[in-house]
């Protein structure tokens, strides 16, 4: 009879173990990788991040760098190049310059090549989007972490001020600050980071408003008081059993917002409030199109970067919903 | 190299779900199911419903859970069956079952019959078959299900009054609203709500055990012959609960319909069974008539499920408890699947699933401890 | 219910006491001379409104001063007088209004129109083929940039077929009158409208799936199943009723995120509507018609959160203030 039990024993274990058990990360990431369109998003995002990293290394042209030609001899000049000088009124601006094999998607009207500036543009996106998220996330999450642990009267002020960044939507309220920096007379190259900046700070609200939800439905949650009542130090307790809890939100909230970040930024950039020269950025690339001629003839200064913004967005979008879906426990598939 | 396996088999699993699902599309897509498919006759035409080695299966991501693998049981009319067993034991897909009310294309009923005896028509339906337009027709009218949970069963937005009418003219178009309405008062009348404007009350206004009382009057308005109670009073407490039970019991002797009572509470079922069926892991292990279940159990685990109830005018020190814990639904081994938790487990029960025997003419076994007691025993 | 619309009230008045605050403390940032550069040149202005310009921003007085010189003006309906347009900033707005409103209202409810059927669907036959087009083409719109979608319409619709007008609001030098007059309108609409409503309605049609999915899994659903109502009852009436609420609170919210649409859009198509003076504003730096702009959307932002609310109780009746 024992015997018995015990050889019941074993099996169960034996049993146990050949069960597929997998951990909640891994059924995260298995439930991540099973959604196409978010492997879709994955591959696009890592190609576009190789292209704008390592393309530029590969790329003989600088960012800025103009080129013209010699309209007699039909060969192209550098902008360094010394015929400049010779006053030879055969050589011109190589603007708007067709597809070659010199220039694969062509040449801007100021006489730039398309390539290199998108390779160049896209380094400034992504780096905007990151920046702009870490800037968000870090207000965010200590404000609404701050609101929703202590709640009360620290939670009605936090959420008033939320409120207040909610009711002014971005673009109109990125106008008035763009006009102050114009009558500031921000510098060009300075004018990148105050983007950022602004950016960031625009974004708090949502942030603390999501995770400020988060930690109080949590706190709502027997385990922690549980915790609670164990008397743990408050330290403790935010580490150990808040944070982990409140990660996957803020991962999700980063994937989520990166792809409205880099759009926002080249519209910025597009309306000539954002990013401007000498930087390139997507978005004030596509900006050509308001001259009518380019917008008409030359699809190939302004359809690329527009593709650009479109698939990178998509990418983060993609991911973020995906993300969405390996993260929710609800979803059994 | 184990990941590696273990990546291979969840592939095939993918893809075996996968046609599953295609199946189930493509057969609820048909529009009109000819009578020829879904009609049938009953083995004993005194009985309601027939359970017919029903087969109820989820496809999920890590292999296919037989949430009711081969149940065969009747409901007689009339009469009222227990349904016993440890939660995730198949009760409830059992009942999901005959209402089709699965969460597809994930849960879908795999194979058997379920045979229900139509009185209006005269016609016996296989439920398992039938077309979507004619299981419309009997879900609440011939058929009619209390579910667990009344704090969240009622519609939150409508009132008392328009979910109830609305189940009564739904399946009496002939009748005018104020017929209806009265309809409505009666059967709320008979489950023991008497409050004036109670129709035009919302859920949220009532208390749980009237929600429950509103739930059965939504279940009892068309005179079912065949109510469904899935845990109708695990929700609540004990108080209400004694008044849940006292109503249902007086309910069953006012109408003249069948019950299909889900519990695991075994108090509840010898209060209210005329049968009893107890499954374990989707399996029927025992299934015979109240007397014979509560003085005569028979099969370890019922057993078991009787040793762990409290009684009066016993002392124990300690409730006793069934040691061990059910098995992972997931690739169930071949053999019993109770083996590994019961107490007198023998060389025999390592070999392959034990049949039903036939103790007497309505108690039936399935353990090797009796396999040779009426080796002429099992289903036919 | 009436305490609670008052309480809202004053929430709300507190909020855009602190939106201006806000605000104004951005346009403070301005350097002191600021008037005098911007204003420099342009024969139009002439000293006594630069000294006006100047005691607005509290530029002669202390920041404090001058906040609450412009907030007792600001509180009356006066927002100072635009550089470029020299009138008063409120009769401008409300010139500029018709167009806005037209533009934002159209393609709110043609979003609406279209995010709550489609939500509904793509939720009803989650995992299908359907659910999965409907979701990645919502995706696709939110991905799209404006600015770059509108440029590829106007390159298609209106350089390359030449259907439609490639922008402004009315076709030049043609006076049409009447029913012409309109159809003249509606033509140069078509794209803008095409932009906005594309490019805004996947985030609704998520937000509305996302809800139907929460109800579908609700108990009450199964209910109404388990009574015998046919499907397109249970989805129509018992689940619709429930995603009602959650949709309700969206179009509250749906305000700022068409103001911020119609800035861009009008901008793209020569729309004259308060956004697109808003956009010249920021070249001009028209800084009164900027504070006032967006005051006028935190006002209209907070009324639309107000009446969401209040919609709210009438759709859920176990909301009870």
């Amino acid at each position: 009879m024992e015997d018995m039990q015990i050889r019941n024993q074993q099996e169960q274990d034996e049993f146990e173990q050949k069960q597929v058990i997998l951990t909640p990360g891994q059924l995260v990431l298995k439930r991540f990788f099973r959604n196409k369109l978010a492997c879709v998003g994955l591959g696009i995002l890592i190609a576009m991040i190789l292209f704008c990293v390592v393309g530029p290394f590969i790329s003989p042209y600088g960012e800025a760098e103009i080129f013209y030609i010699n309209t007699e001899t039909g060969e192209e000049l550098h902008m360094d190049s010394e015929e400049l000088g010779s006053g030879n009124s055969a050589i011109i601006l190589n603007g708007k310059a067709p597809i070659s094999k010199s220039h694969w998607l062509g040449t801007d009207a100021e006489g730039r090549d398309v390539l290199t500036r998108l390779m160049y543009g896209g380094r400034v996106s992504l780096s905007v989007g990151v920046v702009v998220v870490v800037i968000e996330l870090f207000l965010g999450v200590l404000l609404g972490g701050l609101a929703g642990y202590y709640g009360g009267k620290v939670d009605m002020i936090i959420m008033r001020l939320v409120e207040i960044f909610n009711c002014i939507p971005f673009i109109p309220l990125m106008l008035i600050i763009s006009a102050v920096m114009f009558a500031s007379g921000v510098k060009p190259e300075h004018k990148i980071f105050y983007i950022m900046g602004v950016m960031g700070i625009l974004y708090w609200a949502g942030v603390a408003r999501m995770v400020r939800g988060q930690i109080l439905s949590l706190r709502e949650l027997e385990y922690m008081q549980a915790a609670e009542a164990t008397g743990i130090r408050t330290s403790k307790k935010i580490l150990k059993h808040l944070v982990p809890n409140v990660m996957p939100i803020i991962i999700l909230i980063a994937t989520m917002d990166m792809g409205g970040v880099i759009l926002s930024e080249s519209t910025l950039s597009f309306l000539g409030v954002g990013i401007a020269f000498p930087y390139a950025s997507w978005g004030n690339m596509v900006n050509a199109v308001n001259q009518s001629v380019i917008l008409n003839n030359y699809i190939n200064i302004w359809l690329p970067p527009g593709i650009c913004i479109l698939l990178t967005v998509l990418a983060w979008n993609f991911i973020g919903d995906g993300m969405r879906d390996a993260f929710d426990p609800k979803m059994k598939r | 190299m184990a990941d590696k396996a273990q990546k291979k088999e969840l592939k095939a699993i993918k893809k075996f779900n996968a046609a599953r699902y295609r199946e189930y599309n493509k057969t609820m897509k048909r529009k009109k199911v000819p009578e020829s498919i879904y009609l049938t006759t009953m083995k004993n035409p005194d009985n309601i419903i027939e359970f017919d080695d029903l087969k109820t299966y989820f496809y999920t991501d890590v292999g296919t859970v037989k949430a009711v693998d081969g149940v065969t049981f009747d409901i007689p009319k009339g009469k009222t069956i227990g349904v016993v067993g440890e939660s995730g034991c198949g009760k409830s897909v059992t009942s999901l079952s005959v209402m089709r009310l699965l969460q597809g294309p994930q849960g879908q009923i795999a194979g058997g019959q379920i045979r229900f005896n139509q009185q209006s028509t005269g016609r016996v339906l296989d439920l398992t078959k039938a077309g979507i337009k004619e299981m419309e027709k009997i879900r609440g009218n011939e058929i009619s299900m209390i579910f667990q949970e009344p704090m969240t069963t009622l519609n939150p937005v409508f009132t008392i009054g328009d979910q109830l009418c609305e189940c009564i003219s739904l399946h009496n178009p002939e009748m005018g609203k104020k017929a209806v309405e009265e309809r409505a008062l009666e059967t709320l009348k008979m489950v023991g709500i008497v409050r004036e404007g109670i129709l035009k009350n919302y859920p949220h206004e009532l208390s749980g055990g009237m929600r429950q009382r509103v739930v059965i009057a939504m279940a009892l308005s068309c005179d079912p012959q065949l109510i469904i109670a899935d845990e109708p009073t695990t929700a609540l407490d004990v108080t209400i609960q004694a008044q849940i039970l006292d109503l249902l019991r007086d309910l069953k002797d006012k109408i003249n319909a069948s019950i299909m009572l889900i519990t695991h509470d075994l108090g509840v079922v010898a209060e209210m069974a005329d049968y009893v069926v107890v499954m374990y892991a989707g399996r029927i292990v025992e299934q015979g008539t109240a007397d014979d279940i509560f003085h005569r159990p028979s099969h370890p685990y019922t057993i078991g499920l009787m040793k762990s109830r409290p009684m009066l005018n016993t002392r124990v020190d300690r409730l006793y408890s069934i040691p061990g814990n059910v098995p992972n639904p997931i690739n169930l081994p071949e053999h019993c699947y109770f083996k590994n938790r019961c107490e007198s487990c023998m060389e025999a029960c390592s070999g392959k699933y034990p049949e039903l025997v036939s103790l007497s003419d309505t108690h039936k076994v399935s353990c090797y401890l009796h396999q040779n007691k009426k080796a002429t025993g099992g289903e036919a | 219910m009436k305490q609670y619309i008052i309480k809202r009230l004053l929430i709300s008045i507190l909020v855009l006491f602190g939106v201006s605050i806000l605000l104004y403390s951005i346009a403070q940032m301005v350097p002191g001379d600021y008037v005098t550069n911007i204003t420099n040149g342009n024969p139009n202005i002439t000293p006594e409104m630069v000294e006006q310009m100047r005691e607005a921003y509290g530029l002669d007085t202390g920041p404090v001063e001058g906040y609450f010189n412009w907030l007792g003006r600001a509180i009356r309906g006066d927002f100072g007088t635009s550089f470029v347009y020299q009138r008063p900033v409120t009769e401008i707005i409300i010139d500029y209004m018709p167009p806005t409103l037209a533009l934002a209202g159209i393609a709110m409810v043609l979003e609406l129109l279209i995010a709550i059927p489609l939500g509904i669907l793509a939720a009803r036959k989650q995992y299908s083929v359907t659910d999965y087009t409907i979701v990645a083409i919502a995706i696709m719109g939110i991905s799209l940039p404006t600015f770059f979608f509108a440029a590829v319409l106007k390159r298609i619709f209106a350089i390359g077929l030449g259907v439609l007008p490639i922008s402004g609001m009315v076709t030049a030098r043609v006076d049409y009158e009447g029913f012409a007059l309109f159809l003249d309108l509606a033509r140069h609409f078509v794209l803008p409208i095409t932009v906005f409503v594309i490019t805004g309605v996947g985030s609704y049609l998520r937000y509305v799936r996302t809800n139907m999915l929460e109800v579908l899994s609700a108990d009450y659903v199964r209910t109404a199943r388990a009574k015998g109502l046919p499907e397109r009852k249970v989805i129509g009436k018992h689940a619709f009723r429930n995603t009602l609420i959650p949709i309700v609170t969206l179009v509250g919210g749906m305000i700022p995120g068409l103001f911020s649409g119609a800035v861009i859009t009008e901008g793209l198509f020569a729309i004259e509507g308060l956004g697109n003076i808003a956009l010249n504003a920021v070249y001009a730096g028209d800084i009164p018609y900027l504070m006032g702009f967006n005051m006028f959307i935190a006002a209209l932002t907070l009324i639309g959160t107000l009446v969401s609310d209040i919609l709210y109780a009438v759709v859920d009746p176990r909301v009870r203030y």
